[in-house]
């Protein structure tokens, strides 16, 4: 990582004109990674719509993010129900609305840990990760960034088709079309960046 | 003298028989066994424990698996890919496997949906009894959940999410492998690893497929290395260990034989300065051999590698009794009669033959397949070389030898020495003084029935396995549960009961297991999820929050027709299905009724098993390894009992020949040697072990030829003396180099033989000294 982060700066430094090409997928790697370790915690607002073929109409959900460098993703819903979903490298908590935790450890499920793996990388824009599963088509500069990501073949090509996002400073949109047709469509905004958690944060990752 | 020639005919064509048949044999498919399971004797209770631990190891074993590594997980794909098509092309294999196996959620949608009411994940029988359970948060948990997890099954099908759960926990596969690009792969610190898995064409246990395989992968390994230098190949499965067992006991049969006949041919040319007695001698051990190899080969239908190792180092113990009939013409010079002379000294061969019979005859009765198929081997091999011996040599030795006794007068002067200085007082207090040296190391013995000591595993295959099972996270364990019921439902619901109690073990010395009623639950099971749904969530109840929620009216239906209809999956429908192939082998049919095996991963020996399922019903805890060591330990007993019993067999045979003072005479040289070896064992902390007690009762049975022969010769027979020594010393070359064999219970037997023997071989003129020498 930090061989990519000195590269990419050589670039910058030597190369004046590689910002007008698309930046290649370590060097968005690394600007992300960069941004990170300025702020290791980011708080946003979330909008997700999903339309799918089961449903009269699309199915709208509405709450609030953290994403937290080294530790994981609080994705909190607030409409229309309340409950929130921690997931960290090992494990997904679940806390509903009574306060009820359920806690899922990802060496129980295989599956589960690698969902999680792959929405924690979604949402941190973490690029390398992203890069083990889909073939990223990377367009755009550094600071409005556009990426298509195709599934390399497995059982994510089974469930997914493709995932458009973009951004700039952070993750603005991600848009996943799914193999049957369905699609969800997820907006972020009201970006706060953060140094350090909240007590009620660190009480959900479990820290002290 | 008719018959004797008729007797000798007779008995060169059964050697001519079985020279063909082994012939015919080795010609077509070596029926070499390098199996290291068919090396275990049968341990368990029941046919059923038996068949369940033969399909696991069939299972796991037939199999080879590779990892490839590489640091860049590009490059670790495009290896294995590359190594998956070479091994393909190599034609060595039945099939090979790179491509991670895919689930395909339409088949499993398929499969299960119209089983659904029955099929309920642990969490969620526990939220629907539960009282706070709220329908309507159930379902709007579900459909805003941030990500599906695992499989995705259709809200019209599935609006709760339970059988989403349901698929996502069914234990397929309880590894550390996670699919990428299509291939199973694994990380570590420094490299990604990626799976190939290769399914040898024919048994990975004959010598055909293992030479076919290991070409395959060699060929492979080189291409690998050159057009991925920095990449790194891990690989594991039975077709390695056999071959390197098969290797390995090639080599040693080339090195124990070659080693033997060259000490033979050495010994008998300084003995004897001529080539007719070498000659023959060396064609009534190859009497003994083929006779030996056939009667295995007919017994038991295929020959151990480690009879056949042991079997090369019988030629220094089968040629004794050809080294005696020449000694004799030697010493007989210009008056030898072949015929006069063979019936003076047929007496101390026939008692000779017996006693070392005793010796191999215990190995005969004990249960392991190798080691009484050793005793078998050795006792037909000794029978052969005798008979050959008694029935041929008169007849193709009639004429005097070329030389006579005058070469031999060194052996002779050395015993002069010993029967000058050595008084019956004086033998009797250096045996006891010996044995009184002997007694501390007596009390140090210890004893180790480690079941190990019967296989010979090359350490770097071993710690390859150990690297893949740390990356893969399978379980190293040799136990494993088995579940027997009268019928499928029995088992089924025994099987769950297991589950239950083993649960709540799971983080206590146990990572996980795989049972079959995790895919496919009993009748009863499935009956009483889908009375819970009925009760907890009736259509009446669930069709308004369906609609509410936006799903299309076709839900509602589909739930009503879920709850009404009675189709639980059976335990035979599912063995049908794709997805339960890989599985198969965990369900045992028994002739009364059907069996399940339950796999434990991560078992790291500390949970009782025993205790934990003492209380259920048609559980057993099955431990192969413990098994076999159980039972070595028991034999262990059974050999120490048989020794001295073996002793009073071996006095009483020599009793009967010489009488009961000169048969203990003749024994005491080999009781000492035996005492002073044990000593020797409990000071040097090495620990005895079936096999190093099976050794000492072949010293009480081989040790006293050699007192046998010194006074049945008599101290005016020079050349017998030397035929004595000369015979010891082939004797003591093949054991010795016995005792370098890598298989640890040829090691043992080899390494004990060694010191007992020797010992033997030094104290035997104390027989004369004590007896009175026979003329």
């Amino acid at each position: 990582m930090r061989r990519q982060m000195t590269s990419c700066v050589f670039f910058v430094l030597i190369l004046p004109f590689a910002a007008m090409a698309a930046p290649t997928t370590p060097e968005l790697a690394a600007h992300m990674a960069q941004r990170f370790e300025q702020a290791p915690v980011l708080r946003a607002e979330f909008t997700q719509e999903k339309r799918m073929a089961a449903f009269r109409k699309p199915l709208q959900t509405r709450g609030q993010l953290t994403v937290v460098r080294g530790e994981g993703v609080i994705w909190q819903i607030d409409a229309p129900l309340k409950v929130a979903y921690v997931l960290a490298e090992d494990r997904i908590v679940e806390i509903g609305e009574d306060g009820v935790t359920q806690i899922r450890a990802a060496q129980d499920m295989p599956g589960l840990a690698q969902v999680g793996a792959l929405f924690r990388a979604l949402l941190g824009a973490r690029v390398d990760v992203l890069a083990d599963l889909f073939a990223v088509v990377p367009e755009g500069t550094l600071d409005a960034w556009r990426l298509t990501l195709t599934p390399r073949p497995g059982p994510i090509a089974q469930a997914i088709r493709e995932i458009r996002m973009n951004g700039g400073r952070h993750v603005e949109q991600i848009r996943i079309d799914e193999a049957n047709g369905d699609s969800a469509t997820l907006v972020f905004r009201n970006f706060r960046e953060d140094r350090t958690l909240l007590p009620v944060e660190r009480e959900r990752f479990g820290l002290r | 003298m008719r018959s004797r020639e008729l007797a000798a005919l007779i008995w060169l064509t059964l050697v001519l028989v079985a020279t063909v048949y082994v012939g015919h044999r080795f010609a077509n498919t070596t029926p070499l066994e390098t199996d290291l399971l068919a090396l275990l004797p049968q341990t368990e209770r029941s046919a059923t424990a038996e068949a369940a631990v033969r399909a696991l190891s069939e299972q796991l074993g037939n199999r080879a698996l590779f990892l490839v590594g590489h640091a860049d997980p590009e490059h670790a794909r495009h290896a294995a890919r590359g190594f998956a098509a070479r091994l393909e092309a190599s034609g060595a294999f039945k099939r090979v496997i790179a491509a991670a196996p895919e689930v395909d959620p339409l088949a499993l949608g398929r499969t299960y949906i119209p089983h659904r009411a029955g099929l309920l994940a642990p969490g969620d029988r526990d939220a629907l009894s539960a009282s706070s359970f709220s329908a309507q948060t159930a379902l709007l948990r579900r459909l805003h959940q941030p990500f599906q997890t695992g499989i995705a099954t259709d809200p019209t099908y599935d609006p709760f999410g339970f059988l989403q759960r349901w698929l996502t926990q069914l234990p397929f596969v309880r590894t550390q492998l996670m699919p990428s690009d299509g291939m199973l792969t694994v990380r570590d610190a420094q490299e990604t690893w990626v799976l190939v898995v290769a399914e040898p064409l024919g048994s990975a246990f004959a010598a055909t497929t293992q030479v076919r395989v290991i070409a395959a992968v060699a060929n492979a390994e080189a291409t690998l290395r050159d057009e991925t230098p920095s990449a790194s190949l891990l690989r594991t499965g039975a077709v390695f260990y056999g071959d390197a067992a098969r290797a390995g006991a090639e080599r040693e049969v080339d090195m124990i034989g070659g080693g033997s006949l060259i000490g033979i041919l050495v010994m008998m040319w300084l003995l004897f300065r001529s080539l007719q007695p070498l000659a023959l001698s060396l064609i009534t051990v190859a009497c003994g051999i083929a006779c030996a190899t056939a009667a295995v080969l007919v017994t038991h239908d295929r020959i151990h590698l480690i009879t056949l190792v042991f079997g090369a180092s019988l030629i220094g113990e089968a040629v004794d009794y050809a080294i005696q009939f020449f000694a004799a013409r030697l010493d007989a010079g210009a008056s030898w009669q072949a015929e006069r002379s063979l019936a003076r000294i047929l007496p101390a061969l026939a008692v000779a033959l017996a006693t070392s019979l005793i010796g191999y005859g215990a190995l005969t009765l004990t249960p392991f397949p190798a080691i009484s198929q050793i005793g078998l081997f050795a006792f037909a091999g000794l029978a052969a070389a005798w008979l050959s011996v008694v029935l041929l040599l008169p007849l193709l030795a009639r004429a005097p030898g070329a030389h006579d006794s005058r070469d031999v007068k060194l052996p002779q002067r050395l015993l002069r020495v010993w029967q000058d200085r050595a008084t019956p007082g004086g033998v009797i207090a250096l045996v006891v003084a010996l044995l009184s040296a002997a007694v501390p190391g007596w009390l140090h013995l210890s004893t180790d029935d480690d079941v190990r000591q019967l296989v010979a595993r090359p350490a770097a295959l071993v710690k390859q396995e150990a690297s893949i099972r740390l990356l893969v996270g399978t379980a190293g364990g040799s136990r494993f549960l088995l579940v027997e019921g009268a019928d499928d439902e029995e088992a089924l619901r025994r099987e769950e009961a297991l589950s239950a109690r083993l649960r709540t073990r799971v983080g206590q010395g146990l990572a996980g297991y795989a049972a079959v009623s995790g895919f496919v639950p009993s009748i009863a099971t499935q009956a009483a999820m889908r009375a819970l749904l009925q009760r907890t969530l009736p259509a009446e109840k669930v069709a308004p929050l369906l609609d509410e929620a936006g799903l299309q009216k076709a839900a509602a239906e589909a739930w009503r027709h879920m709850l009404a209809s009675d189709a639980p999956l059976t335990l035979r429908q599912w063995l049908e299905l794709p997805l339960a192939q890989p599985f198969k082998y965990q369900v045992v049919p028994t002739s009364s009724g059907t069996a399940l095996i339950v796999i434990l991963s991560g078992d790291d020996g500390s949970l009782d098993l025993m205790s934990l399922t003492a209380d259920l019903p048609g559980v057993s805890a099955i431990d192969k390894a413990a098994s076999v060591s159980a039972l070595l330990a028991e034999y262990r007993r059974l050999a120490t009992l048989w020794l001295p019993f073996a002793g009073l067999m071996v006095l009483a045979v020599l009793a009967w020949r010489y009488g009961l003072r000169q048969g203990a005479a003749i024994l005491l040289p080999t009781l000492a040697a035996i005492g002073i070896a044990l000593g020797l064992y409990g000071a040097v902390g090495v620990s005895l072990t079936l096999f190093s007690l099976l050794a000492l009762t072949l010293i009480l049975g081989s040790g006293v030829n050699y007192a046998i022969f010194i006074v049945e010769a008599g101290p005016c027979a020079p050349a017998s003396f030397a035929g004595v020594l000369v015979s010891a010393t082939t004797t003591l070359l093949a054991f010795g180099l016995l005792g370098l064999s890598s298989m640890p219970a040829l090691h043992q037997f080899g390494l004990l033989l060694l010191i007992g023997i020797s010992l033997a071989v030094l104290f035997a003129p104390m027989a004369l000294t004590l007896g009175r020498a026979r003329q």
